[in-house]
């Protein structure tokens, strides 16, 4: 009973925003500005009779996670020789400023220009997540205890255990949280870039119809369909990384 | 092999913690290393660890990755059980059965599953402690690795390290006489 309460009392919070959305729709009455729960359902529902939803779907969400993946693991390993060569963590230093502070539209008008509209979102994507990663990466692992160093030295831990229960335990808090961030990032970088390049087949390219043909409906249900698979990728993925934040110790035991 | 430190200095700065110092260890010995604090017992066990590089002088008889030591904190692995730290310093071919069955007579039973995070300060310093003695070498550094353990306890630890140390070399930094009695070792004033 006690554990149904919270659940019962968020589920009657979003009902009551449903209703305000629903009530505010019915008070304007004009579909151009504003689309209510129910139309906006009905759009949704519209949309996903037609028979390029999911290739349309499918198509950004490729794009998108091809672009966060292949920037989690450059920035991971970027971050990891930054941390064993100063040298590295000198060269990369400017590029990872310019990274965080380049206006994203910025970004979106070069790559347009360089690699096309097909391409601009895993390009996106990466871009803005790669300091990110890169960034708690490396503070994590210069967060490890010099203490900690000194006692896998001198007790001669392989690399791979140090890797393993020195190193890891330090990163993992800070590439959690950073993950959570980069991944709503990446979703809305990758969205904005699809309207601007206007890629085919991609939700983007639909979100940009439905502005230009002033279809509000339909704006509203495209979003919806972003929320859930961010959502969708954002859960699946932090359950993923989670595996690796576990203790591990069975492994180092033999014969218990 | 005997320990020979030769001719040691060291200082930080301005600050000399040792000059000239020279000491022998003869092998298979225990020997308790006692002397005021700030007399730079820390600084040579981590000098004699490889921690640290002595200003001047040289010190023989000790084998790269073959010493034990117990720091004066705990340095153990936060999540991970007692079995599992000291798993984790020891060959594969080390049965975690058998250290468990030995780590059952110097800490409570119900205590050798849970993380070390969960467990006290004295409970803490008895894994530190047993791990040093569980890995493979011929030396063993330990540096005040008795301190936060009442009398009884201290006494119990003691025996276990004697049981463990399997004629290796060990040399402990203290700075209660009793202990030195306990452990029937040699007593080295560092003066």
């Amino acid at each position: 009973m006690n554990q149904a309460k919270p659940k019962i009392r968020k589920a009657l919070i979003v009902l009551f925003w449903l209703v305000v959305w629903e009530l505010a729709d019915r008070i304007i009455h004009n579909g151009l500005v504003l689309s209510g729960p129910v139309h906006v359902t009905e759009a949704l529902v519209n949309q996903m009779k037609k028979g390029d939803f999911w290739v349309i779907c499918g198509a950004s969400f490729g794009r998108i996670v091809l672009g966060f993946l292949l920037s989690f693991l450059a920035g991971f390993l970027l971050g990891l020789l930054a941390y064993r060569f100063h040298f590295m963590k000198d060269l990369l230093a400017p590029i990872m400023s310019l990274l965080k502070t380049v206006p994203m539209v910025s970004f979106v008008i070069m790559l347009l220009i360089w690699v096309g509209n097909q391409a601009l979102t895993i390009y996106l994507s990466f871009l803005i997540v790669l300091p990110m990663i890169y960034t708690s990466t490396l503070s994590g692992m210069e967060s490890v205890p010099q203490e900690m160093l000194e006692m896998a030295d001198t007790y001669h831990l392989s690399k791979w255990r140090k890797f393993l229960y020195i190193y890891r335990p330090a990163v993992m808090p800070y590439l959690i949280s950073n993950t959570k961030v980069s991944l709503g990032m990446s979703w809305k970088s990758g969205i904005m870039a699809e309207v601007i390049g206007t890629p085919e087949p991609s939700i983007g390219r639909e979100l940009y119809q439905a502005k230009s043909f002033l279809q509000t409906a339909d704006l509203f249900a495209w979003t919806i369909v972003v929320i859930v698979l961010s959502l969708l990728f954002e859960v699946e993925f932090l359950n993923l990384i989670r595996l690796f934040n576990k203790p591990m110790g069975r492994g180092i035991v033999h014969g218990r | 092999m005997d320990v020979d430190i030769l001719h040691l200095s060291k200082s930080y700065g301005e600050k000399c913690i040792f000059t000239d110092l020279s000491l022998t260890f003869p092998d298979h010995g225990i020997y308790c290393l006692m002397a005021p604090s700030g007399r730079g017992k820390t600084t040579l066990f981590r000098i004699m660890a490889g921690l640290e590089k002595p200003d001047s002088g040289v010190i023989r008889g000790i084998r790269a990755g073959h010493t034990g030591i117990v720091f004066q904190e705990d340095r153990l692995v936060d999540f991970l059980d007692p079995v599992q730290n000291i798993s984790l310093v020891c060959p594969k071919s080390t049965s975690g059965k058998t250290i468990e069955t030995s780590l059952r007579n110097i800490l409570p039973e119900n205590c050798l599953k849970q993380p070390i995070s969960e467990l006290s300060g004295g409970m803490k310093r008895r894994v530190s402690l047993a791990r040093a003695m569980w890995y493979p070498s011929s030396l063993i550094l330990m540096d005040e690795p008795f301190t936060g353990l009442d009398q009884k306890t201290r006494r119990n630890v003691i025996q276990y390290l004697l049981d463990l140390r399997k004629d290796r070399t060990l040399i402990v930094s203290t700075h209660d006489p009793e202990d030195a009695e306990l452990l029937g070792g040699k007593v080295v004033h560092l003066d």
